[in-house]
């Protein structure tokens, strides 16, 4: 952090490679931000590439060198938002506006995996069982998209990133404790849709077998 | 229910954490120092452009009063007599702590008489002229 403190301060000053290697330092950080909130790689690598473009020219005005993590996540944050917002103006299709059936509806053996992996007592979660389950994985990565925003982005950076709270805190620019409380959140809106995804598989099911009885 | 969210946990953190697209930082980096060069971080370097537009507004501001008002805008004292109320003649509030030979009555600033008395009325007149 101290390093990140001096590479900021001299970028400040205009040194243009105390500033290459700011960006060389924040970029994993804020590219993981940027893919969380937009959701589309290539979105976010043009997101972070503005995010830098936009920390160079205002580098000279940073009060807090020490915060300079916090400051290119505020504009890479800001500039996501912009993008999600000018996103929704256009017709397209994305991954999660489709409510808690989505992770069913766009496939029945997306959803099938799905309630085959839930209500499961004690399959090992070892990584080749858990490579096996990539439909239900698919599945369920649908369900998270289907989570509020505030909520999915904590979830993600979280569990997929592994960014610790305090990471997270910083990327996001808000306090410890609503870190936690919306990752807690997360899991329980997250809870309650698997528990709605595995009563519906299970409904599901019992329609199958019913079916088969009369054919 | 525990378990399964649990379970879900596990099979997101399977997916990993995102690759970082090689190259990216060094894009990143080239494009924002090609882009436009740091703002000095000097005070004065970031004062002088404020107090410079000020400059630049104001006095736009007053010579686009003077035309709109029908005025010659190199006419000193046609410009000053823009300050009266142009319904009482009475001075604009505010200017009472004008210098000395700013309140001389004959520039009708301090509840003298305008200077080119029913001025203020021409430009609307000439408007209601030009479209008779």
């Amino acid at each position: 952090m101290a390093e990140l403190e001096d590479l900021a301060r001299r970028a400040a000053g205009g040194d243009r490679q105390a500033f290459t290697d700011l960006v060389r330092h924040t970029t994993p950080t804020v590219y993981r931000l940027a893919l969380r909130m937009v959701g589309a790689e290539s979105e976010a690598a043009d997101i972070v590439q503005d995010t830098y473009i936009r920390a160079w020219q205002s580098v000279a005005r940073l009060r807090d060198p020490a915060a300079a993590l916090g400051w290119v996540c505020r504009i890479c944050r800001n500039l996501c938002t912009d993008h999600l917002r000018a996103r929704k103006r256009r017709p397209a299709a994305f991954i999660g506006d489709g409510g808690d059936g989505a992770a069913f509806g766009a496939s029945d053996r997306a959803g099938d995996a799905l309630g085959h992996f839930l209500g499961q007592d004690s399959s090992p979660l070892d990584p080749a069982t858990l490579a096996a389950s990539s439909q239900a994985s698919d599945a369920i990565w649908q369900l998270v998209q289907t989570l509020r925003d505030k909520y999915r982005i904590v979830l993600l950076l979280h569990v997929v990133e592994g960014m610790s709270n305090d990471e997270i805190s910083v990327a996001l620019g808000c306090p410890v404790g609503t870190v936690e409380s919306r990752l807690h959140r997360a899991r329980q809106e997250l809870a309650g849709k698997l528990e709605r995804a595995a009563r519906r598989s299970q409904r599901a099911k019992g329609v199958k077998r019913v079916g088969e009885g009369v054919a | 229910m525990t378990r399964d969210l649990e379970r879900a946990e596990a099979l997101l953190r399977a997916r990993g954490p995102a690759r970082i697209p090689d190259g990216l930082a060094e894009r990143a980096a080239r494009a924002a120092l090609a882009a436009e060069p740091a703002e000095s971080s000097g005070f004065l370097a970031q004062l002088l452009p404020v107090a410079w537009r000020t400059a630049v507004v104001s006095v736009a501001a007053a010579i686009a009063l003077a035309v709109v008002a029908g005025h010659d805008p190199g006419d000193e004292s046609a410009a000053l007599s823009l300050v009266n109320d142009p319904l009482t003649g009475e001075p604009v509030h505010g200017l009472t702590m004008l210098p000395d030979e700013l309140a001389d009555p004959t520039l009708g600033l301090l509840g003298g008489t305008p200077v080119v008395e029913g001025d203020s009325g021409s430009a609307a007149q000439g408007a209601g002229e030009g479209q008779r």
